[in-house]
């Protein structure tokens, strides 16, 4: 692992052809030259003869990327435009009322302040507000997204998010599921919603994926055994 | 010769965090951002830095301020700003224990920039390099690094030096300052032999960083 590590300042040899920078990268403007920016794990992987080179790295604030799906929280109505806060601190993402499916004047879904709906970013430039919808973009239809009702939000790092949305098989998460019946969505900003039957099942629930971030793969089973029969 | 000792992410609630102990001075840096500017902080195609130094005890003072703004001098050349135009990045510190050696505040300062790049690099912050200081003193003629308090109580001349790093080399200046009585051959020699230190310090500070890397990443393996 430590051959793969890169710190801010390292020099890479990557060819600017063909190549697709994922985030923990930067290209000075004045010279082309790449620079890495972030410290983490650097990953290349291939895709459409494209060379891929991503710098993975934990971080706890979130920074909106197009077709993100995030858990966000209301934090306004404005006329047609919801606010919504997709971490603390940082300025809210707006969602028009219309971004759900088969909304209309009359149709039209009613979310107060405070209630948390799964999203995806629609639009995230720099220099204009972040824009969210509850629209499955293929289909057109609910997808998945929409308000999550009940249940109890919590957070974990961004990095185990990433890999607890794009791993179904997640290890935590298979284990987890062998002990209780549960609801779980995950927002690539951190957030993670969880329902399950009892409120009691839902705190362990929430103890044991937040105590995951800091198992290796093969204590999970006897770790999340310890944490289980602490609250049962 | 006393080694700095270092630790990452201690605290929760901000998005990076470090302590550092080079002998008796202790300081623990916490980092938020980027997070939402005020209106009179926002800049519109960069990111505003904050730098808060708190002292051990009471609120800071002219002292204070000066290492602030000596910190926000390194900081500014080295966080890739345009990244996060019209956002916020906050670095506080806390001095826990101050140097002995009240003369100047050098030694702090050192402690503060290093402090300051640890808890930058587990905030995930865009950084266009690595950075690193270290601090030394002329005493009788000879160059001593990482001083103890009595040796800086008897030296002639104090010597801050922080470069950037790339690819494990010191590579441009960021940020010189000294005080006592010295000769310009002198500070080219301090200027010199800081190079060396900072690129064996780096190696310390890389190992740092790779156990911290590994400890983030502990799920996936």
């Amino acid at each position: 692992m430590t051959e793969s590590l890169i710190v801010p300042g390292d020099r890479l040899d990557i060819k600017s052809e063909n190549i697709i920078l994922g985030p923990g990268f930067y290209v000075d403007p004045k010279t082309d030259e790449i620079l890495p920016t972030n410290a983490g794990i650097l990953e290349v992987s291939q895709k459409q003869n494209k060379t891929v080179y991503v710098i993975d790295s934990k971080s706890k604030t979130y920074i909106p990327k197009t077709n993100d799906f995030v858990i966000g929280i209301i934090t306004g109505t404005f006329g047609e435009l919801y606010k919504v806060g997709l971490s603390e601190f940082t300025q809210a993402a707006q969602m028009s009322v219309y971004a759900f499916p088969n909304a209309s004047k009359k149709n039209r879904p009613h979310l107060k302040v405070g209630d948390v709906i799964y999203a995806r970013v629609l639009s995230a430039e720099r220099d204009i507000e972040v824009e969210l919808e509850c629209i499955d973009p293929t289909t057109g239809k609910e997808g998945g997204f929409g308000q999550l009702e009940d249940g109890y939000l919590f957070t974990v790092n961004l990095a185990y998010a990433r890999y607890l949305l794009f791993n179904e098989n997640a290890e935590i998460l298979t284990e987890l599921v062998k002990k209780c019946k549960f609801e779980l969505a995950v927002g690539c900003n951190g957030r993670i919603w969880i329902k399950s039957e009892t409120v009691k099942t839902t705190i362990t629930c929430v103890k044991i994926i937040e105590e995951s971030q800091n198992w290796s793969k093969q204590d999970i089973p006897k770790k999340l055994k310890e944490v289980w029969a602490a609250f049962n | 010769m006393v080694l700095p000792e270092y630790q990452t992410s201690l605290l929760n609630k901000v998005d990076g965090s470090s302590t550092i102990s080079i002998g008796e001075v202790k300081v623990i840096c916490s980092v938020t951002g980027p997070i939402e500017a005020k209106p009179r902080q926002e800049l519109p195609t960069q990111c505003a830095i904050e730098v808060n130094i708190r002292p051990e005890v009471g609120v800071g003072s002219t002292r204070e301020k000066n290492m602030e703004d000596k910190l926000r001098v390194v900081l500014n050349g080295t966080i890739n700003k345009f990244q996060y135009p019209r956002q916020l990045i906050q670095v506080h510190l806390h001095i826990i224990s101050k140097s002995q050696a009240t003369e100047n505040n050098l030694k702090d300062l050192h402690a503060c920039i290093n402090g300051a790049y640890l808890a930058l690099i587990d905030a995930n912050i865009s950084l266009l390099s690595s950075f690193l200081s270290t601090y030394a003193v002329i005493n009788d003629d000879r160059l001593i690094f990482n001083p103890t308090s009595e040796q800086i109580q008897s030296s002639i001349s104090h010597h801050l030096v922080c470069f950037d790093i790339k690819s494990g080399r010191a590579d441009e200046l960021l940020f010189v300052d000294s005080v006592g009585e010295f000769t310009e051959g002198e500070l080219m020699t301090v200027l010199d032999q800081s190079i060396e230190e900072i690129e064996s310090m780096n190696k310390i500070v890389r190992k740092t960083i790779t156990e911290k890397v590994s400890r983030d990443y502990i799920w996936k393996y």
